[in-house]
């Protein structure tokens, strides 16, 4: 896990110097790998341990950052601006695989425009080793490297039915996932499909 | 005894000593005309030049003057004998001739490899702490190498990239096989086999498919302890391993340990040495996790105990100062007669 001191410092204050922030994480069992300058940022690049995955992201490395330290941890605040119809009447999630899924969660953002990222965005990106895509998927792995939690944006338009069900996968189904390759689906694999085809 | 009777003598002794040395084809033959002809004591010359005392004076000077022609004669014709033998001898010289003066030449010793040396000294180390050598096989089965040490199915470790699987085990249908990835497998047989306590060391091979580099190889060693007993705490974990540590590099050294996680342990730590003016990890530590005492029937109520696991690869590497692991398995004599 590869995190940024700067953005870091969204969460929690660094009156430490990087070096020392890197030695007390890995002697709280967060060996540190290396740490690389990016830019006008620090990459310091941590190993999580199987057992922490509340620590594969920003939030979690500020929330462990801010318990050695005694300081304050700052958690965004979430406001959410929902409005519009009725989500069930513009796209239904179905899970059909619970033991394999509890629990698949979407929601729908209308008026998008495609386009390229801010400076802002890009620079963290890049920090973390990621390339820039578009503002979209962007905004998806920058929410993964925040908190830890893997996204897909869909569009909703060519979802066939405007419907995202969680199944087993068939015999004989096939995907294109998001690096353009197509690959064979083994029965069984927990896929998200619409109506008709995995789509994830 | 007169002139001509004594020059009968020396040319019966000229005629006989020539013959024989020319015939003479061995050293041994050789030597027996060169005693019968040419001794010191009782040899035939020595005989005839007594003789010479009873030559009339007169006549002694062309009697000392004919002996000495026939002693050349008869020391020429031996020294030729000789050469001639000698010089068919050298030809195979250690078929016959054994020259005490030579310098020897010695056996090429074999020695034993640095990492078995190793693992000789780890044993030493360990037993004078009470710990008795257990062994187990290489080639596992997921019971062993996974399922009892609390790595479930769908653990990562259980990748077929990340473990040396058999292609024996998809043919005989029931029992999936494997290269064992950890010394760890060796706990849970004797585990399964023995009632607590328990006091054991394991060292040996292990497998994993990692590029070959300086510091990887796809084969190493491990060795693993075990203690499992009434009370046992992390302190002791501690206490053991720091008095390894002191005995292996010979100074009492401090160990460090970092929180970390394992699947068959809990709490799980790494060991670091310290080590001239650093800390070195050297392997993996933590006290047995109840789950691990469940699977192979231990009452975690009852009893606890530590596991660790130190590479020897490592340990071997610092102690003499080497720098590249594939150093150990290239099998270059020059490199191994070092040790």
């Amino acid at each position: 896990m590869i995190v940024s001191w700067k953005w870091l410092q969204d969460y929690v204050p660094l009156k430490m110097s990087a070096d020392e922030l890197a030695h007390r994480l890995a002697m709280s069992g967060f060996n540190h790998e290396h740490t690389k300058t990016v830019g006008d940022d620090l990459a310091i690049d941590l190993e999580i341990t199987s057992n922490r995955p509340d620590c594969l992201g920003h939030l979690g490395i500020g929330r462990e950052i801010g318990v050695l330290w005694d300081v304050p941890f700052r958690m965004p605040a979430l406001e959410l601006d929902a409005k519009g119809p009725d989500i069930s009447t513009v796209c239904q999630i179905r899970v059909e695989c619970p033991e394999m899924c509890p629990r698949y969660v979407a929601r729908v953002i209308r008026n998008v425009k495609v386009g390229p990222s801010p400076d802002w965005l890009v620079q963290r990106l890049a920090t973390v080793g990621l390339g820039s895509v578009n503002n979209v998927v962007d905004v998806t792995n920058y929410v993964l490297m925040e908190c830890g939690q893997p996204l897909h944006a869909f569009d909703l338009e060519r979802l066939s039915g405007g419907a995202l069900v969680v199944r087993a996968a068939r015999k004989g189904e096939s995907m294109v996932a998001i690096d353009h390759r197509k690959y064979d689906v083994e029965p069984g694999t927990c896929v998200i499909a619409d109506q008709r085809r995995p789509v994830a | 005894m007169g002139l001509a009777q004594f020059f009968q003598e020396l040319d019966r002794l000229a005629a006989d000593s020539l013959e024989a040395f020319s015939r003479a084809q061995d050293v041994a033959t050789l030597e027996s005309g060169r005693v019968e002809f040419l001794g010191a004591k009782s040899g035939r010359l020595k005989d005839v030049q007594k003789q010479l005392g009873g030559v009339p004076p007169d006549e002694r000077p062309a009697a000392g003057k004919r002996f000495n022609e026939v002693k050349q004669q008869i020391q020429s014709a031996f020294d030729s004998a000789r050469d001639r033998i000698h010089a068919g001898v050298t030809q195979v010289p250690q078929a016959h001739v054994f020259d005490p003066t030579e310098p020897g030449r010695r056996q090429r010793i074999g020695r034993r490899h640095p990492i078995t040396q190793t693992i000789e000294e780890l044993k030493d180390i360990m037993g004078r702490l009470g710990f008795a050598v257990a062994d187990g096989p290489e080639i596992e089965d997921e019971w062993h190498n996974f399922e009892a040490l609390n790595i479930p199915r769908q653990h990562p470790a259980r990748d077929p990239l990340e473990n040396f699987y058999l292609s024996v085990a998809g043919a005989t249908g029931n029992t999936v096989r494997l290269l064992r990835s950890q010394t760890s497998t060796v706990q849970i047989r004797v585990m399964e086999r023995t009632p607590p306590p328990i006091r054991i060391i394991s060292l040996g091979r292990v497998y994993r498919p990692d590029t070959a580099d300086a510091t990887h190889y796809p084969m190493f060693h491990q060795m693993e302890g075990l203690l499992i007993d009434r009370q046992v705490t992390m302190a002791d974990l501690k206490s053991v391993l720091r008095m390894f540590a002191s005995s292996y590099l010979g100074t009492d050294v401090h160990i460090r340990f970092r929180p970390s996680f394992f699947p068959f342990t809990e709490p799980s730590v790494e060991v670091d040495f310290q080590w001239n003016d650093g800390w070195t990890e050297f392997g993996g530590a933590g006290m047995v996790d109840p789950h691990v005492l469940q699977s192979v029937g231990y009452d975690p109520e009852e009893v606890t105990g530590f596991a660790f696991g130190l590479g020897i690869e490592r340990l071997c590497m610092r102690r003499h100062g080497i720098t590249d692991i594939r150093e150990f398995y290239k099998n270059d004599v020059r490199f191994l007669e070092q040790f």
